[in-house]
């Protein structure tokens, strides 16, 4: 496939369990576009959909969910938001944030204006190295 | 499990008995079928409990317990009483099989068409082989040209990028795919309750852990506190990768819908 420029993927879906299996497969299709070694897209796809059910818990009823994919160089960053009901962020030390971590490079929680943004980065190089 | 009425150890009792006494009966004997229903009868809130689990997914409940009778009755047949486990244990996954293929036969959501199932096979295959050659894992692209099939059609049959959850549908079902039980098992798992030690919520997340299939709890354990690839999971227990990940999914959408708001 010729190498195009990749712009951001942009998803809105409604905060429901139901629609995570989109957010799994756009991951998984822009991962491949920017040929990623299979095992990190798994992982990318497993990390958004736990990004997302996390969200979902706190997500205002009714509300949307939007995913947004950027690639950034040998990166690909993943933000997943929503707006809170608590208006917190996540905490970081439960067991899905350990899951989180552990499937990308980086991860982190914003809140701003009651929608929380968790960005997820996935680096290319760093996988193929190790 | 709340809406199943539990069992007392008399009715657990009497099902044994029916069951010896069904094992001894010639399947003609009108006294069979009378066992043999009374059986079913008995264990048609298991049924309705399993098939609860799959409503709100396009099916009407009333057929999904239809289908997941079909299941239990298969079982009641093919039960054997001298093999030391519950008719219940033996049972779930014939229920639960009956209605994933329930779902899979006529669910929008889940049609996995036989070319797709054949296809995952070789693209698990091929990601196999590629792998040695690349010592790395391949990208979408090399499965899709060793294959010479189309990317999309290599991204369809993977599992991160299927359009239905099977991960939840899957989920404490029971996995007969492949039941290797490798030897470093026990210590992946003797290390659980110092992986989670640290965690928010392990009070909750520990008797879910604990009922987790073996593998399962392994994998969960190697993938997310020792920092192993999918890759070198797979080389480890002697499953492929895409095996992994699919247990991975599968397990977390499990624990997630068991840990509820806790999670």
């Amino acid at each position: 496939m010729a190498q195009q420029s990749h712009g951001p993927v942009v998803l809105h879906i409604p905060a429901a369990s139901a629609y995570l299996a989109l957010t799994r497969a756009t991951t998984a299709a822009v991962c491949a576009r920017l040929d990623f070694p299979v095992d990190l897209l798994e992982d990318a796809a497993l990390a958004v959909d736990e990004a997302a059910s996390l969200l979902l818990q706190d997500a205002v009823t009714e509300s949307e969910l939007v995913c947004r994919w950027t690639p950034a160089g040998d990166n690909l960053i993943i933000q997943v938001s929503s707006q809170s009901s608590s208006g917190r962020t996540p905490r970081e030390t439960t067991f899905a944030w350990t899951v989180l971590t552990a499937l990308v490079d980086e991860v982190t929680a914003e809140l701003a204006e009651g929608r929380v943004t968790l960005s997820l980065t996935v680096s290319k190089v760093g996988a193929i190295a190790s | 499990m709340s809406s199943t009425k539990r069992w007392t150890d008399a009715d657990r009792e009497h099902e044994h008995e029916l069951l010896a006494r069904m094992a001894e009966l010639d399947s003609s004997d009108p006294e069979y079928r009378r066992v043999r229903d009374e059986l079913v009868t008995m264990n048609l809130p298991l049924v309705e409990y399993l098939a609860r689990r799959f409503r709100d997914r396009g099916e009407p409940l009333d057929d999904l317990v239809q289908v997941g009778t079909v299941g239990l009755i298969n079982a009641v047949d093919r039960f054997d009483p001298t093999r030391g486990v519950e008719l219940s244990t033996f049972a779930t996954p014939t229920i639960v099989g009956e209605i994933k293929r329930h779902f899979r036969d006529r669910g929008w959501a889940i049609r996995v068409p036989r070319r797709l199932q054949e296809l995952r096979i070789t693209i698990g295959r091929a990601t196999a082989d590629l792998s040695q050659e690349l010592g790395r894992s391949p990208t979408v692209a090399e499965i899709a040209e060793r294959l010479d099939v189309s990317q999309d059609e290599v991204l369809e049959g993977l599992d991160s990028a299927q359009a239905y959850a099977t991960a939840s549908l899957d989920g404490g079902a029971g996995d007969n795919d492949d039941d290797q039980h490798p030897g470093s098992l026990q210590d992946v798992l003797g290390s659980v309750d110092t992986a989670i030690a640290g965690v928010d919520n392990r009070e909750t997340l520990k008797p879910l852990l604990a009922a987790l299939p073996e593998r399962e709890q392994a994998i969960l354990m190697m993938r997310f506190f020792q920092n192993k690839t999918q890759a070198d999971i797979a080389a480890e227990l002697g499953i492929s990768q895409m095996h992994v990940s699919r247990l991975l999914n599968r397990t977390l959408a499990r624990l997630r819908a068991e840990m509820g708001n806790d999670y």
